[in-house]
């Protein structure tokens, strides 16, 4: 594209990317989309160069140059040398101005200009700039947006292959390009191309096809359903590299077979978006890559757009010399309008996964705070996992199941959002003098879906059953498995375990919008926070106002047995009790507590429902192991301080048992028939909580919230996520059904619209667009009959014996009836006053589907593909 | 109105010369367009390539026209061309006309004469008339100039001074025919035993017939997208970084020191009007403009001393300016000229 339509594109696919860029919330894609609009302003594509002529021996100057005899020859330009042009045609006094390359003459016949029509159509691409530079431009980019899945993928293995598959994309289309291969060929060689760099780089040589078919079909619903950091095994790879081969091939035939300024660049560009989307879940920007890839891909199209010099000592600065100040301005305004729109919180922003649901089927878990009663309170221990703690004689004694962090008023629930994990786990938030742990856990009877670890879980070992998904949650820290009976299942965790006493004398609490859920108090009583108030009368720190809460609540008598329910109305009984009954609870109501106060105080924390480590069954080297049972289950509250994580708080004293008046069952709050009764199976069957307003029991929003994506987190922020998305579709919808619209309204304009010597005319232009789709350059300086003349020729051309003809000569050679037959009607219509009358109208129209027929004898509906505006080369001017 | 018996009589004069000129039938008839369009022919190339018989045959083929040669020599004197008073004995002094009062006039190896004489042909080729001690008289009608000349790198000859340069119509530059061509010359000389031979009558046509098809080429209609054209193309040869009347952007050809004149805008559209006519057509369409811009423009173009040291010629320049200026799109021009209706809109000019 040589005119200014290149540059019109170029914006709008600009100011689309930024748009999207900040609806979406990608600072890349700012940078991407204001680099380009820079471009679009700046870069100003350069007249096609002259097509290069070959010499032929003899004595005659008109015959070097291959035109007929006794033709008068004039200069016509200076053009670089090319090996195999005459010697004697070297212009010297333009060669010394020009700095040394060799400079010919070029000579011609005035009054027979050649100019020929230059098709742009595959059959003849023309010279091409500086294809190898192109080339290698357009790897090293992609090799580049392979950086995007650095922070998908644990450890960088990945990348090589990436790279290599970028490389291999790039060489085999190169190849490609230079066999000349027709398009359906060269769509079959790609294909072949991507299996045999699938089988290497994926699946590393063993030939499976079944899993290659698998990882092929799902290996990007895989990747948006499991959380980073991924393994990076077959089916997650797969897609990648399909993204960097395909891209990779059709740009680099696109750059050497297509005269289109910006194809090669739009497709990489397409691969950094599908990167974005699909990789950069992670919180972490990626500017540096971005602004890099700018840099690659303003050169890429300044190259293609003609306006790299030629002097200079090495070809790639010999290039890109004049474009490097404006490849540098358009950069540091894109990072510029990058960091100052900074649209979004990086981990906010939107990625496909959140309109992906996982495929984690989780059990529908009963309220795990009150089955720590239920477990507690049966008459016979059963034991539910064992668990080997290795790396430490002193481990930390409670051991976190479940994260409760959402209160309703009556209920704690979970809102963590699971992802399917591979066995290295995200990293949790930085944690001062922890220290590592392994653990085996053998699991006897555990209702799913929660794997118990003690400390934060780093990396979780197979042997895990077959069939069972690992869940994880890398803002919570919990493991799940897709399984309602965990029993059976092996596991081995590393963890990052806190130090047994945290100095957390001036830490300070956590703030921001990460901790803000952990902050919520429905309702906000005044009674609680006056309460917290006068818990923590005269301390200062966090810690110490934390720890003058635990103090008051570790001094109310415990029993398992007390009046159950964890609404604010029992609380309130608990806390400010008026009978004995009213003030005795247990360990899940102390935590509960514990955490609304701290709330209220202002300190993040939330409600753990876990197992209190028991004294270990065996001592092996420093492997110990604790047979962990019903008894043990117990509810703890945690605290979180930046740089130590989340702190344990245990604001129950289960010594201070509570007087047996206390534990009357009779309690007014309780109903009898809800007094738990143990059961064989009761921890597995959701059953009514009972909790103190009998109104509440249950309530459905909170009693299935432990599944994956129904937390509020993810709700609130799908609503902008989902407006872009729809935005986004409309954009799509519009860039297709605009053009396609114009096109057919032009058409009816033309064919309906004037008189007839108007519709005839019109009926000619159409036949031109035809054409231009077939890729024949028409219009420009070209009159009506010169193009006549040209089909005419054409079609002599075919005549010849051993002819080839390029894909627009054959379309002209089909065309040359009707064009024949239309140009002197049309020119008398439009430069005389020659009225062709309505018939003639008429049978023009019917030419124009002639010709159409004509041009498309096969494939005529995957033709007509091109006018759902798909942009191609039309009236351009030579 | 331009029809049929133009272009019969057009064709019938051209293959008449075309029997004597072999080859070059280009040339021929763009010489031809030139004379229907009543404009001075500049006929240029290396010696030997029947220029003068080329002016000859034209003269020859129109019958009661009269047609006068001068063959232009150093020591020419400008009264050799326009005539002069003469001194007879016991009479009044006579104004004896030169060899200018004439239908047409053959100026033979016009670059061999000096200025002052060349100069001599610039009232004449502009105005039509000869003013001579003060008397004016006009030519006859029509009058045209044919010239050779040799291209100016050879000896002992004068270049054309601007002003006369602009006054012809075209500049045509005839070559060495092709092989088969110059084997026709050979063949007929031989046998006819006599150089060149005469146009044979059926192939002429009457002074009157020739007046006619010259007052109906300009019947001929340009349309308003091809004036514009027209002045586009003229436009892109002028002066300066977007000289007058040219459009936005367009820049001179770096080459060029001085653009073409308005005499070359009016010369240009004669020109396409006849060659429309010649082809039997009653408009001028931008393909007739394209065929007589270079040998209309390309001798007015004056081009800078390192263009021309680099070997760049005016009508490669202007080749340049065809191939890159928009010709005007047939369905513009359709929508201008008809209105809703079925009517052609107002004609202009």
């Amino acid at each position: 594209m040589t005119s200014r339509r290149a540059n019109v594109q170029l914006g709008a696919a600009a100011a689309v990317l930024a748009g999207a860029g900040v609806a979406a919330g990608y600072p890349e894609l700012v940078l991407l989309g204001a680099a380009s609009a820079v471009a679009a302003v700046a870069i100003r594509p350069a007249a096609p160069p002259p097509s290069p002529r070959p010499p032929r021996p003899g004595r005659d100057r008109a015959r070097w140059q291959g035109l007929p005899r006794g033709a008068d020859v004039v200069f016509r330009s200076l053009r670089y040398y090319q090996p195999g042009d005459r010697l004697s045609l070297i212009d010297w006094r333009a060669t010394a101005r020009r700095g040394g390359s060799p400079v010919v003459r070029e000579f011609g016949d005035p009054r027979e200009p050649d100019e020929a029509l230059v098709p742009e159509g595959a059959g003849n691409p023309g010279p091409v700039a500086r294809p190898a530079t192109q080339v290698a431009l357009i790897a090293t980019a992609l090799a580049l947006t392979a950086v995007l899945y650095g922070g998908f993928f644990a450890g960088w293995g990945f990348l090589p292959r990436l790279a290599a598959v970028a490389a291999g994309a790039c060489a085999l289309a190169t190849v490609v390009a230079w066999a000349r291969l027709a398009p359906a060929a060269a769509t079959l060689a790609g294909a072949i191309g991507l299996a045999v760099a699938a089988e290497l780089a994926v699946l590393s040589g063993g030939l499976d096809p079944g899993a290659g078919w698998d990882a092929l079909t799902g290996g990007w619903a895989a990747m948006l359903t499991v959380a980073a950091p991924a393994p990076d095994s077959p089916p997650m790879l797969m897609f990648p590299v399909i993204v960097t081969w395909v891209a990779g091939y059709a740009s680099v035939a696109v750059a050497l077979r297509a005269r289109s300024v910006l194809g090669p660049a739009a497709i990489v560009t397409g691969a950094q978006v599908t990167g974005l989307a699909f990789a950069a879940n992670q919180p972490a920007t990626h500017l540096l890559q971005a602004g890099a890839l700018a840099v690659l891909l303003l050169a890429l199209t300044l190259i293609r757009a003609g306006r790299a010099a030629r002097r200079g000592h090495h070809p790639l600065a010999r290039a890109l010399a004049p474009g490097i100040a404006l490849v540098a301005a358009a950069t540091a305004i894109g990072l510029l309008t990058a960091v100052a729109s900074r649209p979004a919180d990086a981990a906010q922003r939107f990625t496909p996964r959140q309109l992906l649901a996982a495929p984690l089927r989780l059990p529908s878990a009963r309220s795990p705070l009150s089955s720590v009663r239920d477990q507690v309170r049966k008459p016979d221990p059963a034991t539910l996992f064992t668990i080997a703690i290795t790396g430490t004689t002193d481990p930390p004694p409670l051991i976190a199941a479940v994260a409760l962090d959402s209160f309703d008023g009556t209920q704690w629930s979970s809102s963590d959002s699971y992802r399917v994990s591979g066995p290295v786990l995200a990293p949790g938030p930085p944690v001062a003098g922890g220290m590592p742990l392994t653990e085996r856990v053998t699991v006897r009877a555990l209702a799913g879906p929660y794997l118990p670890a003690d400390g934060w879980p780093a990396r979780i070992d197979a042997p895990l059953r077959p069939g069972i998904l690992v869940g994880f949650d890398p803002g919570s820290g919990i493991l799940v498995a897709d399984a309602a009976s965990l029993a059976g299942v092996r596991y081995t965790v590393t963890t990052t375990a806190p130090p047994a006493h945290a100095p957390l004398a001036d830490a300070a609490a956590g703030s921001g919008p990460a901790v803000a859920p952990y902050l919520r108090l429905p309702g906000k009583p005044g009674w609680l926070t006056a309460l917290a108030r006068k818990m923590t009368r005269g301390q200062r720190s966090p810690d110490a106002r934390l720890q003058a809460i635990q103090r008051s609540l570790r001094a109310l008598p415990v029993t398992p047995d007390a009046a159950p329910g964890v609404s604010y109305g029992r609380l309130r009984q608990l806390l400010q009790p008026a009978t004995a009954q009213e003030g005795a609870g247990y360990a899940d109501q102390h935590a509960a507590a514990f955490t609304l106060l701290a709330r209220a105080e202002g300190i993040p924390a939330r409600v753990i429902m876990g197992y209190r480590l028991p004294s270990p069954s065996s001592v092996r080297g420093d492997t110990r192991t604790y047979p962990v049972t019903t008894a043990d289950a117990y509810a703890w509250a945690q605290a979180y301080f930046p740089g130590h994580g989340w702190v344990d708080f245990d604001p129950t004293d289960t010594g201070n048992v509570a007087s047996a008046a206390a534990t009357a069952p009779g309690a007014p709050s309780v109903r009898p028939s809800a007094q738990p009764q143990p059961s064989p199976g009761h921890a597995s069957t959701p059953a009514p909580v009972p909790t103190a307003p009998p109104t509440t029991v249950a309530s459905p929003p909170s009693a299935p919230a432990p599944t994956a994506g129904h937390g509020p987190g993810p709700a609130t922020a799908g609503l902008p996520a989902a407006l872009a998305v729809a935005a986004l579709a409309v954009l799509g919808v519009l860039a297709v059904a605009g053009p396609t619209a114009f096109i057919r309204r032009r058409r009816r304009r033309r064919r309906h619209q004037g008189s007839p010597a108007q519709r005839l005319a019109g009926a000619w232009g159409e036949m031109l667009d035809r054409l231009a789709d077939t890729g024949v350059v028409t219009g420009g300086s070209q009159t009506v009959r010169e193009l006549a003349d040209q089909a005419a020729s054409a079609v002599a051309a075919r005549q010849a014996p051993g002819a080839r003809l390029s894909r627009p000569e054959r379309a002209l050679e089909r065309a040359e009836p009707y064009l024949t037959g239309l140009a002197t009607a049309v020119a008398g219509a439009a430069f005389g006053d020659v009225d062709p009358g309505e018939e003639a109208a008429r049978q023009a129209w019917e030419d124009e589907r002639e010709l159409t027929k004509a041009l498309y004898r096969r494939w005529r509906a995957v033709h007509g593909a091109r006018h759902w505006g798909i942009p191609v080369p039309r009236r351009r001017r030579r | 109105m331009p029809d049929t018996t133009f272009k019969a009589g057009f064709d019938q004069l051209a293959s008449g010369i075309g029997q004597l000129i072999r080859g070059n039938g280009q040339v021929v008839r763009l010489a031809l367009v030139c004379l229907f369009a009543e404009g001075h022919l500049l006929i240029e190339g290396p010696p030997g390539v029947a220029k003068t018989s080329l002016a000859k045959a034209i003269a020859q083929s129109v019958t009661g026209a009269g047609h006068k040669r001068i063959q232009f020599t150093p020591d020419l004197l400008p009264s050799d061309v326009t005539g002069s008073r003469v001194y007879r004995q016991g009479a009044e002094p006579e104004f004896e006309p030169g060899p200018v009062f004439t239908n047409i006039l053959i100026a033979d190896e016009i670059n061999r004469a000096s200025p002052r004489t060349q100069s001599a042909l610039l009232e004449v080729m502009g105005e039509r008339q000869v003013t001579v001690d003060g008397e004016t008289r006009a030519v006859p009608a029509p009058f045209l100039c044919v010239a050779t000349q040799n291209p100016a790198d050879h000896r002992g000859t004068f270049p054309l001074p601007e002003a006369q340069i602009d006054r012809f119509m075209m500049k045509v530059t005839m070559t060495t025919p092709d092989r088969a061509a110059e084997m026709d010359v050979l063949t007929g000389a031989l046998s006819r035993r006599a150089l060149p031979g005469e146009i044979p009558p059926g192939r002429r046509l009457s002074l009157g017939q020739v007046q006619a098809m010259i007052s109906a080429v300009r019947d001929v209609r340009v349309d308003d997208s091809v004036k514009g054209y027209l002045l586009d193309i003229v436009a892109a040869t002028r002066t300066g970084p977007a000289g007058p009347g040219s459009r936005r952007g367009q820049r001179q050809p770096p080459e060029v020191v001085t653009g073409v004149s308005t005499r070359a805008t009016l010369a240009l559209a004669l020109a396409a009007q006849a060659h429309a006519a010649s082809a039997g057509r009653a408009y001028a369409a931008p393909d007739d403009v394209k065929a007589v811009a270079v040998p209309v423009l390309a001798h007015r173009l004056v081009l800078s001393e390192a263009a021309a040291d680099r070997g760049v010629t005016a009508a490669a320049v202007i080749a340049r300016l065809l191939d890159r200026l928009p010709v005007p799109s047939p369905e513009q021009a359709a929508r201008a000229t008809w209105q809703a209706g079925d009517t052609p809109a107002a004609r202009v000019g």
